[in-house]
């Protein structure tokens, strides 16, 4: 029983928000409520991680453990933030610039650091391959679709050359729409195992 | 024709080669030595292993002709049994002499049922048998050999005592000539005889052979050592040709074959192929530990570290001079695009009492970007509207809000009607379009999801950094208000793959990324600074391509042959 509970309510769950898309006059509302649920256990589950990870920071003060110096950093900022949160409102202007002072540049500087590390992955690819038809590939269409995008070719419309850029800038779209497609019939085949219980991600696997 | 054997491959090479026609392993003499070695027992021992692997009896006789090869050279006198038995009983003194590993190997193989395994045991089982066999019949077959070498040894003594007689008389006529029987051992025992002239310790008076056999049998002998063989000597019987001849000239007399065993009683060390590859492989493997290898120069990190600063600052310079060395915007007669052109003409036409929806759909990271964007649109509504209602569907879209239209100048107060944070990533595909259907709404749900209006806007623009939510806006709105125009305002990452949705009509226009933002500054002659951004980013992408360049024909250190030769 311990087993099959979940698996039951799961399939239950999964067959009954299907059927809200096919039925959606008789079964719309519990479709909306069954969504709102799912948003709230999703609330709570971040609320279950804030907490570990406080839980976890604050083993490592205690232990004295490596690190403990950031894991002062990050109470001491939580403890803040939250105190601050329950303080003032969003429409504070001193709330908005705090958060939004902080937030902004370090978002930023992730996003920078992640170009960079894209960069050296790059040239790490080619380093590590040699000079392969993947890594030749590559190197020659990062180039040109960096080139292209720089916007130094200026064309006439209408002209050939002007429709030959735009359709190789469309290749990389093309590579991404298949991406996209594979992911959403890998995502529909997963949803069919879990409502059939092929998977249990939930349980204990198959 | 004799056939020099590859110790590395076994591949049969001419006499006169140097390196193996296979796989090229020299063909020293060293190596030849260990072949021929590995030849006179490993090899014998592997053909009749492969024998014995078929048939038991097959094996029990491939040993016994084991013992009848050994004992030809001799003339047959000993049994074969009496041969097996000494062969047994030198393999008994061999295990307590054989290395830690090759008895591994063996114990092993004796207990493991692969087919080598099998092969042992049946070959354990067959030398147990002989063993038993021998030890029954050892004294009887021993005795009786002795018993014939005595009366042999006494019939020569007599007629060696006559023939020196009725020499010495013929050596009395003839002093000078040599009798034709010492002619005969002379040629038989080679070099055996002189070296034996040189222990002095021996007793060599007359008949030396059978003197020794009569030792023997009471117990006088004393093992001689074996002499080397001179590599000269090999490598001549090598050439030669004569590959069983050689090793008799050369280790010793041709007919003192046996004898050489009785006298040296050393063990005959029996490897097996398989045994001779892995102890080529352990050989190898000390040999690859010991051998000296390359060490890392202790600067070549620094000259990296140097290099890795080197374009760090090339980079943040070039970039640097690029944004701050700016020239004003002029203007361009240059045509936008006609995704960008119709969203200008949609936000310049819009009346000043329509009701807009603007949706903030992007993270904080991009807030930068969206604020360089955003201007010549926003600009435009904010002068012209009094009043503009936002929705946030990210974290932190509400604070992006305030701040984003905090920074227009308005000649009257803007109302803003803030409808909150809806999340859209949550509610997926049913968010929008089906929240009329819901009858059993719950007593607090968010204020915002009923408060959306399905109806009632002019015109709904959206500001995301991601294409996957801005699908689903769009997707949804234009399903719940087809006659709304939908417009984009998107990042670079966002905007290609949402330009479908404008080339198919559910979206009236789009701008995304600097580029397309500093191409409308350019064509209005604005007063931003999205141009001195731009070629600030084109000069740091263009510095990426040639450092890229650089990495990849500079530091490439594997090639694929390099890959497969370490692989080989």
């Amino acid at each position: 029983m311990k087993k099959i509970l979940p698996v039951i309510i799961a399939t239950v769950s999964g067959i009954l928000i299907l059927a809200g898309y096919f039925f959606q006059d008789r079964s719309g509302g519990l479709l909306v409520l069954l969504i709102n649920w799912g948003i709230l256990l999703i609330s709570v589950v971040g609320l279950v991680g804030i907490g570990y990870l406080l839980q976890m920071h604050i083993h490592r003060l205690i232990q004295h453990k490596k690190g403990r110096f950031f894991s002062v950093i990050l109470l001491v900022t939580f403890l803040i933030t939250m105190t601050l949160g329950f303080l003032f409102s969003l429409e504070s202007e001193f709330f908005r610039d705090l958060i939004l002072n902080i937030q902004i540049p370090v978002e930023t500087s992730l996003l920078a650091l992640l170009a960079v590390i894209l960069f050296s992955s790059s040239t790490r690819l080619i380093k590590t391959r040699g000079w392969t038809p993947l890594s030749i590939g590559f190197l020659c269409s990062a180039l040109m679709f960096l080139f292209l995008d720089l916007d130094f070719l200026q064309t006439g419309s209408g002209t050939l050359a002007a429709e030959l850029i735009v359709l190789i800038r469309r290749l990389p779209l093309a590579g991404a729409r298949g991406i996209l497609l594979g992911m959403a019939l890998g995502g529909l085949i997963v949803g069919l195992r879990v409502l059939l219980s092929l998977d249990r991600p939930f349980g204990e696997g198959k | 024709m004799t056939k020099l054997i590859c110790p590395e491959c076994g591949t049969e090479n001419d006499p006169s080669a140097e390196r193996c026609s296979e796989c090229g392993a020299p063909l020293t003499i060293e190596k030849l030595i260990e072949n021929s070695k590995g030849d006179e027992t490993g090899g014998d021992a592997l053909d009749r292993l492969s024998a014995a692997e078929t048939d038991l009896p097959g094996l029990l006789h491939a040993l016994k002709q084991d013992g009848d090869v050994t004992d030809e050279p001799g003339g047959g006198e000993p049994s074969s049994m009496d041969d097996a038995s000494l062969s047994v009983s030198a393999d008994k003194e061999e295990d307590k002499v054989l290395p830690d590993w090759l008895n591994r190997i063996r114990q092993r193989a004796s207990e493991e049922a692969d087919s080598a395994g099998e092969i042992i045991q049946k070959l354990s089982a067959a030398q147990e048998n002989l063993a038993q066999e021998g030890s029954e019949s050892k004294h009887e077959g021993f005795a009786s050999w002795i018993q014939n070498i005595k009366e042999e040894a006494s019939s020569s003594a007599t007629e060696n005592r006559a023939a020196e007689e009725s020499v010495s008389d013929e050596n009395r006529e003839k002093p000078d000539e040599i009798p034709e029987w010492l002619n005969t051992i002379r040629k038989i025992r080679g070099t055996a005889q002189d070296e034996l002239k040189k222990e002095p310790s021996h007793d060599l008076g007359g008949d030396s052979l059978l003197q020794w056999l009569m030792d023997l049998e009471d117990g006088k002998a004393t093992s001689e050592e074996i002499p080397k063989p001179g590599l000269d000597n090999l490598d001549d019987a090598y050439e030669e040709g004569e590959e069983s001849a050689a090793s008799e000239q050369v280790f010793d007399g041709g007919v003192t074959q046996e004898l050489r065993i009785l006298k040296q009683e050393a063990p005959r060390l029996i490897v097996t192929r398989e045994e001779q590859a892995q102890a080529d492989q352990l050989d190898a493997t000390i040999v690859d530990e010991g051998a000296s290898r390359v060490l890392q120069k202790p600067g070549k990190r620094t000259s990296k570290w140097v290099m890795r600063l080197f374009f760090a600052l090339l980079l943040i310079g070039s970039v640097s001079l690029a944004l701050f060395a700016g020239n004003s915007p002029q203007r361009q007669d240059k045509p936008l695009k006609p995704q960008n052109q119709a969203l200008l003409t949609w936000a310049s036409e819009i009346s000043p009492n329509a009701a807009i929806l603007l949706v903030f759909d992007y993270q904080a990271g991009y807030s930068q970007e969206m604020k360089l964007i955003t201007p010549s649109v926003l600009k435009s509504l904010v002068n012209k509207l009094t009043e503009i209602t936002i929705l946030s569907s990210s974290v932190s879209g509400k604070l992006l809000a305030q701040r984003l239209l905090g920074v227009f100048e308005v000649e009257e107060a803007l109302i803003i009607n803030d409808l909150g944070y809806f999340p859209a990533a949550s509610y997926g595909a049913y968010g929008l379009a089906n929240r009329d259907h819901g009858t059993w709404p719950l007593a607090h749900l968010p204020e915002v999801v009923q408060e959306i209006p399905a109806d009632g806007f002019d015109g709904i623009l959206i500001l995301s950094d991601s294409d996957e939510s801005a699908r689903s806006w769009v997707e949804q709105l234009s399903v719940l208000t087809p006659e709304t125009p939908i417009n984009l305002l998107l990042t670079a990452q966002a905007g290609p793959l949402l330009l479908p949705y404008w080339e198919s009509g559910q979206v009236t226009g789009m701008i995304s990324g600097i580029s397309e933002a500093a191409a409308i500054e350019a064509s209005e002659a604005c007063e931003t600074n999205i141009s001195s951004l731009w070629r600030a980013y084109q000069t740091g992408i263009l510095m990426l391509m040639i450092f890229m360049l650089i990495g990849a024909f500079f530091v490439v250190e594997r090639t694929p042959s390099d890959e497969g030769r370490r692989a080989s």
